[in-house]
C-alpha cells in the first residue's frame, strides 16, 4: 500500500507538474505570441509615424519658396522626430533582410535630411537650389513609396500573424479547458480508487476488530494486500496470541479454583471494607465442610460467626496485625454449625487486587494433629514412666528373689500346717508373676542389642513353630484345635537380622494369634520377597475375631492390653523389635474375620539364597 | 473542533509554489516597458537660448550640441534650447529676431556681432587633437590638375558664406594676392551656406575649387577616408580661433559668469567628460575679445568695413 500511495502520489504530482507546466509553457507561447503581436502592432505604428514624420518633414520642405514657410526651429525639431523614429525602428530584431531594408531607409532618410539642410543653408543660386530641392523631394517620395511598402509588408504580416495568434489562442484555451476539467477528474478518480483501496480494508479489519470485541478470538482475515494484508496477518497473530493467552489464564484460573476448591484446608476471602469487615465474600467447599455450613450460607456470613466465643475475643487483635501487614499465624478454635468446636490454625494475610484490598484466611483443622500430639505426649509419659519402672523392677528384683527363696524355703517345712503353705506357694506364685513383668519391663526398656547375621527366616520360623507347638496355647482339643498353615517363599533371600530376637518377635505374634483364636481357627505364614522394595515380607494371618477398630490404633502402646492378665509389653516388644530389625510392622484388621500382622524386613543385598 | 495549523501543508505549498511561479512569470510579462511611454511632467525652468551657426549639416550639427545643451541646462538648472542660425549671412538678424541669449558665432560671425551687437566671448573648445584654433584652407580634389591660383581659371568655386572668414575673407585675400578678380575668373562661383557642403561638393565634383574651415574638414575625414585622400589643400590661413560661444549684450552679469565656470571646469566632471565626449572637444577654455584680435586684422586688412550696419560684410 504504501508502494501504491507513494506511485498515486508521483502520479498526481507528475499530472500535476505536467498539467502545470504546459499550461505555464502555452501561457508563455501566448504571452510571446502577443508580444509580437503588439510588436508587430508597434512596428506599424513606428512605420506610419515614420511616415507621418516623414510627410511632416516633406511638408516643411513644401513650405519652403512658400510665403509661410515652415521656421528653420520647426524644421530642425520636425527632422529630428524623423530620425529619432528612425532610430527607434532598429530597438527592436529584425532578420537580416529588414535590418538590411531599415538601414538603406537610413541612408536615404540621412540623404533627406541633408538635401533639406542643403536647402536651408544654401545661399539663393536658383540653378543649385531648385536641384536641391528636387533632389530632396525625389528622395523624399521614393523614401514615403519605401515606408509605405513596409507598412503594407507589416499589415500583411501583422494580419496572418494576428490570425495565426488567434487560432493558437483557441487552440490553447480548448486545451486549458480540457486540462482544467480533465485534471481534477483524473486526481478525482485516483483519489477514488485510493480511497477504496484504504476504505475496504479497513472494513475488513473493522468486522475483525468487532468479532474481536465480540470474544470471537479465532479469526482469519482475508481479501487484503500489501500492507493491510500485513497488517492483517499481524491482527489474526495478536487475536490468536490474545486466544492463547486467555486459554492460559482460563487454565491458570482453573487451577486455581480447583486448588481453591478441592484445598483440604479452609480458605476464605474476607472484606475489608468499611462497615463490612470480616465478611465472607469467597469460601471454599473445605470450608463450608469444615464448618457444617453450605458455602452460599457462609458468603452471608461474618468470620466472627465461625469463632468460638473465646476466640472472637482476640479478633480486634488479629485484624489489627493483619492490618500492619504481618502475615498472621496462629491457633484458635471455631464452631461448627452444631455447636462443636475444634482447633484451627490460621494462617491470613493482606492482598490486593484491582487496587481493593482483601483479607485471605487458610484455616486448617489440626484435631487429629493435636490428638497425636497429645498420644506422643502420653506415650512419653509412657515411656518415662516404663523406665522408672524398669529401674524400680531392677531394685525389687533381688529382694523379690530372696523373699521368693525365703518362701519357697518355708513352703518346704512341713511344721506349717497344709493351710498356710498353701498361702505360701500362692505367694511364690504371685512373686514369680512379679518377676515375668519385672522381665518383660527390662526387656522392653532396654532390649539387648541385635547381632545381625544372615538369616534365613524360613528357617527362623520354622524353630518358632516348633517350639510354640509345645506351648499350652496351641495344646487344645480337636473342637478348638489351632490349625497351622505355612506358605514360605521360595528361593527367598536371606535377611540381616538377629535371629534370636526375630525368634523371639516371631514368638509373641504367633502367642498373640492363638491368643484371638480361643475356639480354633487356621494360623498361616507366609513369606515372600518384595522385589522393587528388596524388603522380605512375612505376613502371619489368624481367623480370629479381629480387633477393634477402637483400640487399633493402641495395640502397639506399652501397657495396653485387653487380657485379663496381659502384661501390655508383648506387642509393644515386638514392634520395638521389628524395628531393631530396620524393619517395619503393619496391620490389616477385619474386624470378626482375623486379623493379618505384615513384617517387612530388608534382604541381604547379594545373599544367599534359600529355597 | 479544529485549531488552524501554522505548518503549511505540503499540497498546499507546491499550489502555493505553483502560482507564485505563475505570478512571476506573469508580471515578468507585464514588465516590459512600452514604447512611447510618458515622463512625468517638469517643472517650466527658464531657458537659455544658445544660436548656432551652420557649420555643416545643421540636423547633425543640433545632434552634436545637444549634448553639451543637456550638460548646461543640467548645470545652470535652465532649460537650454538650441536654435540654428541658417545663413551666416543673416545670423545676426536671426540672433536678434529671435531672442538668443548666447551663439556659437563663427569667427567673423563674431566679430561682426561683437562690434555691432555687443555680444561678448565667453569661451571656445579644446578639440580632441589638443587644437583651439581652425586656419581656413583652400581645397581641390586630389585627381584634380589645379594646384595653383593660376590653374583654378575657368573652374567652379565652392564657398561657405559672404560672412565666412574661412569660407569666404579667406579665398578673397587669396585671389587679392594673387592678383585675381576672382568675379570673372571662375566659371561659377556659388555659396554652400556649410564648410561640409563644400567638401561634398568637391568630392561630387559639384564644383572644383572649394574653401572651408579645417576643423570641418578634418573631421569629415576621420569619419570617410575618401574625404582624407581625396583632398588637396592650396592654401591656408594663420591660426583663427575656434567657434566660442558668445552672449549676447545685457544678460545679467551672474548667469554669463556661471555659464563661463560650467563650460571651463566641466572637463573635471564625469558628466561634463562625457558631454565633451560625445561634443568631440577635450574642454572649454577662457577667451576674450583679444584673441580674435588677429582675425579681426585680416578682415580690415581686406578693406571690410566691420562695423557697416546690420547685414552681410560687402567687401
Amino acid at each position: 500500500m504504501k508502494t501504491k500511495i507513494i506511485i498515486f502520489l508521483l502520479i498526481s504530482t507528475l499530472l500535476a507538474i505536467i498539467g502545470g507546466a504546459y499550461l505555464l509553457i502555452i501561457n508563455e507561447r501566448r504571452i510571446v505570441d502577443a508580444d509580437h503581436l503588439i510588436l508587430l502592432h508597434e512596428v506599424e505604428i513606428m512605420r506610419e509615424r515614420l511616415l507621418i514624420d516623414i510627410l511632416t518633414v516633406k511638408s516643411d520642405l513644401y513650405s519652403q519658396g512658400t510665403r509661410h514657410p515652415a521656421s528653420t526651429d520647426a524644421i530642425v525639431n520636425d527632422v529630428s522626430m524623423m530620425e529619432r523614429t528612425m532610430k527607434t525602428c532598429f530597438e527592436c530584431h529584425h532578420d537580416e533582410p529588414v535590418t538590411a531594408a531599415l538601414h538603406d531607409l537610413d541612408d536615404q532618410l540621412s540623404h533627406f535630411s541633408h538635401a533639406f539642410s542643403r536647402i536651408l543653408t544654401m545661399r539663393k543660386n536658383a540653378k543649385r537650389y531648385d536641384a536641391e530641392v528636387e533632389r530632396a523631394h525625389i528622395i523624399g517620395d521614393s523614401l514615403i513609396s519605401k515606408v509605405n511598402t513596409m507598412i503594407i509588408l507589416t499589415n500583411t504580416a501583422l494580419s496572418a500573424r494576428t490570425e495565426r495568434s488567434l487560432q493558437s489562442t483557441q487552440r490553447t484555451k480548448v486545451i486549458m479547458i480540457v486540462i482544467v476539467a480533465a485534471g481534477p477528474v483524473m486526481i478525482a478518480i485516483l483519489g477514488l480508487t485510493a480511497l477504496a483501496g484504504f476504505t475496504k480494508p479497513i472494513s475488513i479489519l473493522l468486522d475483525a476488530t468487532r468479532k474481536v470485541k465480540g470474544g470471537d478470538l479465532n479469526i482469519h482475515t482475508s481479501g487484503l494486500r500489501d500492507e493491510f494484508a500485513e497488517l492483517g496477518h499481524a491482527f489474526d497473530d495478536m487475536a490468536f496470541s490474545l486466544m492463547e493467552h486467555t486459554q492460559k489464564i482460563q487454565e491458570s484460573e482453573k487451577r486455581y479454583r480447583n486448588l481453591f476448591e478441592s484445598a483440604a484446608d479452609a480458605i476464605f476471602v474476607l472484606s475489608l471494607e468499611e462497615q463490612k469487615v470480616g465478611n465472607i465474600l469467597q469460601a471454599n467447599p473445605a470450608a463450608a465442610e469444615m464448618h457444617g455450613y453450605s458455602v452460599e450460607e457462609l458468603l452471608t456470613m461474618n468470620i466472627r460467626d465461625l469463632d468460638s466465643p473465646d476466640a472472637a475475643k482476640g479478633i480486634p487483635f488479629r485484624l489489627e496485625r493483619v492490618l500492619k501487614g504481618d502475615w498472621l499465624r496462629t491457633q484458635i478454635s471455631h464452631r461448627r454449625r452444631d455447636g462443636s468446636e475444634f482447633p484451627v490454625e490460621v494462617s491470613a494475610g493482606v492482598f490486593e487486587v484491582g487496587g481493593q484490598k482483601y483479607i485471605l484466611a487458610l484455616d486448617r483443622d489440626i484435631t487429629e494433629r493435636k490428638q497425636a500430639e497429645d498420644s506422643l505426649q502420653r506415650a512419653q509419659q509412657i515411656r518415662i514412666a516404663g523406665e522408672m519402672a524398669t529401674g524400680l523392677a531392677h531394685e525389687i528384683k533381688n529382694p523379690l528373689a530372696g523373699i521368693k527363696a525365703t518362701m519357697e524355703m518355708f513352703s518346704h517345712e512341713t511344721y506349717f500346717p497344709e493351710e498356710d503353705r498353701a498361702i505360701l506357694n500362692k505367694v511364690i506364685d504371685e512373686i514369680k508373676r512379679i518377676e515375668y513383668l519385672m522381665k518383660s519391663l527390662l526387656n522392653f526398656a532396654r532390649p539387648p542389642k541385635p547381632h545381625f547375621v544372615k538369616t534365613d527366616v524360613n528357617a527362623v520360623l520354622e524353630t518358632v513353630v516348633g517350639a510354640v507347638l509345645k506351648d499350652p496355647a496351641f495344646v487344645r482339643d480337636e473342637a478348638h484345635a489351632i490349625r497351622l498353615a505355612r506358605n514360605y517363599g521360595s528361593r527367598l533371600p536371606e535377611a540381616s537380622a538377629d535371629p534370636m530376637q526375630l525368634q523371639q518377635l516371631f514368638m509373641n505374634l504367633l502367642l498373640n494369634a492363638a491368643d484371638a483364636m480361643p475356639n480354633g481357627g487356621t494360623l498361616t505364614l507366609e513369606t515372600a520377597h518384595d522385589l522393587p522394595s528388596q524388603m522380605l515380607r512375612i505376613t502371619i494371618s489368624d481367623t480370629g475375631t479381629g480387633i477393634d477398630d477402637a483400640i487399633i490404633s493402641n495395640i502397639f502402646q506399652p501397657f495396653f492390653t485387653t487380657k485379663a492378665k496381659g502384661t501390655g509389653l508383648g506387642l509393644a516388644i515386638t514392634k520395638r523389635l521389628v524395628e531393631e530389625q530396620d524393619g517395619q510392622i503393619s496391620i490389616v484388621n477385619r474386624p470378626g474375620e482375623g486379623a493379618q500382622f505384615i513384617i517387612k524386613i530388608p534382604a541381604l543385598q547379594g545373599g544367599e539364597v534359600h529355597p | 473542533m479544529r485549531t488552524p495549523s501554522t505548518s503549511l501543508d505540503p499540497g498546499r505549498g507546491f499550489v502555493l509554489a505553483g502560482m507564485a511561479v505563475l505570478c512571476l512569470l506573469l508580471l515578468s510579462g507585464c514588465n516590459k516597458e512600452r514604447i512611447g511611454s510618458t515622463k512625468p511632467n517638469q517643472q517650466p525652468l527658464e531657458t537659455l537660448t544658445i544660436g548656432l551657426i551652420s557649420e555643416q549639416d545643421i540636423f547633425k550639427q543640433v545632434r552634436r550640441f545637444e549634448p553639451l545643451a543637456e550638460y548646461l541646462g543640467l548645470r545652470l538648472g535652465m532649460n537650454v534650447r538650441l536654435s540654428v542660425m541658417p545663413s551666416y549671412e543673416n545670423a545676426l538678424d536671426t540672433f536678434v529676431e529671435n531672442n538668443m541669449d548666447a551663439a556659437f558665432f563663427g569667427s567673423m560671425t563674431y566679430i561682426l556681432a561683437h562690434a555691432r551687437l555687443g555680444v561678448e566671448i565667453v569661451a571656445r573648445p579644446v578639440a580632441l587633437d589638443g587644437t583651439s584654433t581652425y586656419y581656413g584652407v583652400m581645397i581641390v580634389r586630389t585627381d584634380s590638375k589645379i594646384r595653383s591660383a593660376g590653374d583654378m581659371k575657368g573652374t567652379r568655386l565652392a564657398l561657405v558664406d559672404k560672412n565666412a572668414l574661412a569660407g569666404y575673407i579667406h579665398p578673397l585675400a587669396y585671389f587679392k594676392k594673387h592678383g585675381i578678380e576672382y568675379h570673372s575668373y571662375f566659371k561659377e562661383i556659388y555659396f554652400t551656406g556649410t564648410h561640409e557642403d563644400v567638401v561634398y561638393d568637391i568630392l561630387d565634383r559639384k564644383a572644383d575649387v572649394g574653401a572651408l574651415k579645417s576643423t570641418i574638414m578634418f573631421r569629415l575625414a576621420a569619419e570617410d577616408p575618401k574625404v582624407a585622400s581625396g583632398l588637396f589643400i592650396i592654401s591656408r590661413t594663420p591660426a583663427i580661433p575656434e567657434n566660442g560661444l558668445s552672449v549676447r549684450s545685457g544678460l545679467r552679469a551672474s548667469l554669463k559668469e556661471k555659464i563661463r565656470n560650467v563650460l571651463l571646469t566641466m572637463h573635471e566632471d564625469p558628466e561634463g567628460i562625457k558631454a565633451l565626449r560625445d561634443f568631440k572637444a577635450q574642454k572649454f577654455i577662457a577667451t576674450t575679445d583679444s584673441d580674435y584680435f588677429a582675425a579681426s586684422s585680416y578682415i580690415r586688412e581686406l578693406g571690410i568695413d566691420i562695423q557697416a550696419g546690420q547685414g552681410a560684410a560687402r567687401p
